[in-house]
């Protein structure tokens, strides 16, 4: 763990020093007028100090003991995997429209990350589908899109 | 118009037909999240929230505050029979009470748990009736420099008090407050942290942040960890405690009712942490400490009437100062203002029907959890039963949807899959996500104060040590930084001392 928090210190001090650089960019002021650059750049600078303290912390500890469950190849791969499917879902989005998507979506978290049998997958998916749509669509008045392709077709 | 008056009025909205329609169904949905493992009161506030645009402000307050205090009801109902809490706030009650139900007790303790629940509640809601008019009046001498100082001292308190490391949480602050910059500067108009997008101007929603670091990220953590529960297979019954359990649990609830009162009104307390401190308190005051978690009356009384106490008694910084004590006040605070009420010491007087009308409600709810804790008991376990995998997807859809439904935004939904794989190696590497959703909300308030007491001093910094409640603030923030860089050193030259063989 001790290799994955220096890594993540590292990270947070470049993206901190980026925040000050932008925020010099947006403009400080002056203290008894300050610019809208004044904040971000101070939060951007103590970030940076927290982050790098936080890496010599890393660095002066002997054991690898650091807090953390760290992380499995197969739970990452996993877990990518269902991350890049809801990605192409909300992409989909505006392809093939709620419905469609959404439906193609529910089969693969009902049938892939908890196998369940096929009928119950489409039973499952079905009245999911009919109930979301029903809550934010019906009741709420979501406008939901419907998908360029179905328009096509329609038009 | 006195107090009583003031309440009689606030009985009066709460009474309204439709606000007892949303107090029954924020409680019920309440109840549902806290039975329900897999979506905190957070996510599913901020799940509801674009739900209530439609309805008055009062309304939509009286409902969100009504899935906070059911989910403190609900979660212990998991922890008893399941031995998962329901959600964080219940941890403490699964130790004791999960060893009654295996002791066929499951009824006492589901009855003592709803018992103390009520009373706690309760009196947590007397407490902030008495409380918050004379402290909402106090706060009137509050001007930038004081808001400033509270602020930065309740964001560092929070950090003190919520995660494992001082760092993390401090370092989850700042980028909260680097969050809540993006979008257009209201005093300049430029843009900030924009990236040219133009759906970033009016600033990255809170929904979507919510629901991504606590909704998404749950999901995605729960699907490396194995989250089969075995349900009680016994019919529970019995549950009223007998006379013998309540002489037994009467100062327990006691003691519970009043650290729950005290460290929710503190930023950072709330109802996780006052539960875990009054059942380490009740092991310490017992005359029997080596009982707890063999299954006591006590360990479930205490914990239960503390976690609804604080509930309660978290609302009092938020409707009297604008503070939220914890990330469930932070996202009624962005409710509110998402609603044009601004909350603060002028809540009482400009908004009476808000203020009075949500305390009252809290009353009703309570009645209400009651019934739906106790009698309709059945039914949650039968919720329970429902099968994880079945519950995921649906999790996950609405978590999208109703992102989505905030302003139909897609770029909302793809900012929240982004939060929800960030908040999920939060997690991993142990970096909390209440101090950053904590100064997201107050890091606009932040800016605003900040600028404003600098603007009137003239850029003297010296503004905001010279008035008394800011220095005490600004003593309190740098005593607690102190007290914890020496904690740490202290614990680092433990670690050096070699062991002796």
């Amino acid at each position: 763990m001790k290799r994955t928090y220096l890594i993540t210190y590292f990270v947070w001090v470049l993206l901190a020093l980026s925040v000050a650089a932008e925020s010099g960019r947006l403009g400080f002021g002056t203290f008894g007028r300050p610019g809208p650059g004044f904040l971000p750049f101070l939060a951007g600078i103590c970030l940076a100090v927290l982050a790098g303290a936080g890496m010599i912390q890393t660095i002066l500890k002997k054991s690898d003991t650091e807090a953390g469950s760290g992380f499995r190849a197969a739970d990452i791969l996993r877990i990518g995997l269902v991350a890049a499917v809801l990605f192409v879902y909300v992409f989909l989005w505006d392809v093939l429209g709620f419905l469609a998507s959404t439906f193609l979506l529910l089969l693969f978290l009902f049938r892939c990350v908890e196998p369940l049998r096929w009928r119950t997958v489409f039973v499952a998916s079905g009245l999911t589908l009919a109930f979301t749509y029903i809550l934010f669509s019906v009741l709420l008045g979501a406008r939901l899109p419907a998908g360029r392709l179905w328009t096509y077709f329609i038009s | 118009m006195d107090l009583f008056h003031q309440l009689i009025s606030g009985f009066a909205v709460a009474f309204q037909p439709v606000n007892l329609f949303y107090c029954f169904l924020g409680c019920l949905i309440g109840t549902l999240v806290g039975v329900l493992p897999g979506l905190g009161p957070t996510a599913a506030m901020a799940l509801l929230l674009p739900a209530t645009f439609h309805v008055p402000p009062v309304t939509a307050i009286i409902m969100l505050a009504g899935i906070y205090y059911g989910a403190m009801y609900g979660g212990s109902t998991t922890s008893i029979l399941v031995n998962i809490p329901g959600e964080a706030a219940s941890v403490m009650t699964c130790l004791d009470g999960y060893q009654m139900a295996r002791q066929g007790r499951a009824g006492a303790a589901l009855g003592m748990s709803a018992f103390a629940s009520f009373i706690a509640g309760t009196f947590g809601l007397v407490g902030l009736t008495l409380l918050a008019p004379p402290l909402a009046l106090f706060a009137l001498k509050f001007g930038p420099p004081e808001y400033f100082s509270l602020m930065c001292m309740g964001m560092v308190v929070l950090s003190f008090l919520t995660g494992e490391s001082m760092i993390h949480s401090l370092m989850m602050a700042c980028f909260g407050i680097i969050l809540g910059t993006v979008g257009m500067d209201t005093v300049s108009g430029s843009t900030r942290f924009t990236f040219g997008l133009t759906e970033l101007m009016d600033g990255v929603g809170l929904v979507p942040l919510v629901m991504g670091l606590f909704g998404i990220s749950e999901i995605i953590l729960n699907l490396e960890q194995n989250v089969d529960r075995e349900v009680f297979k016994t019919r529970v019954k019995g549950l009223l405690p007998t006379l013998g359990d309540w002489a037994q649990a009467k100062w327990a609830l006691v003691r519970g009712t009043l650290i729950g009162f005290f460290l929710g009104i503190l930023p950072g307390g709330g109802a996780v942490l006052s539960s875990f401190v009054a059942y380490a308190v009740e092991k310490r005051v017992s005359k029997h400490p080596e009982r707890f978690g063999t299954g006591v009356i006590e360990g479930v009384a205490s914990p239960e009437a503390a976690n609804n106490s604080a509930a309660q008694s978290a609302f009092i910084p938020l409707l009297t100062l604008g503070l939220p004590a914890n990330v469930v006040m932070a996202l009624l605070l962005g409710a509110l203002i998402l609603h044009g009420v601004t909350p603060g010491p002028l809540l009482l007087t400009k908004n009476p029907d808000i203020f009075w009308g949500v305390v009252a409600s809290m009353y009703l709810g309570n009645a209400m959890l009651l019934v739906l804790n106790l009698p309709l008991i059945g039914l949650w376990v039968q919720l329970l039963r429902i099968p994880y995998p079945y519950l995921m997807p649906a999790i996950v859809l609405f978590c999208i949807v109703g992102s989505y439904s905030v302003a139909n935004s897609i770029t909302d939904v793809y900012l929240m899959l982004g939060f929800g794989v960030v908040g999920y190696l939060m997690k991993k590497l142990k970096f909390d996500s209440p101090p950053l959703v904590l100064a997201f909300v107050l890091g606009p308030l932040i800016e605003y104060y900040f600028k404003s007491a600098l603007m009137f001093s003239r850029g003297s910094f010296a503004v905001f040590f010279t008035r008394p409640i800011s220095l005490v603030c600004l003593i309190i923030t740098a005593a607690i930084f102190l007290s914890s860089i020496i904690a740490s050193l202290r614990k680092r030259s433990l670690r050096l001392v070699p062991k002796e063989p």
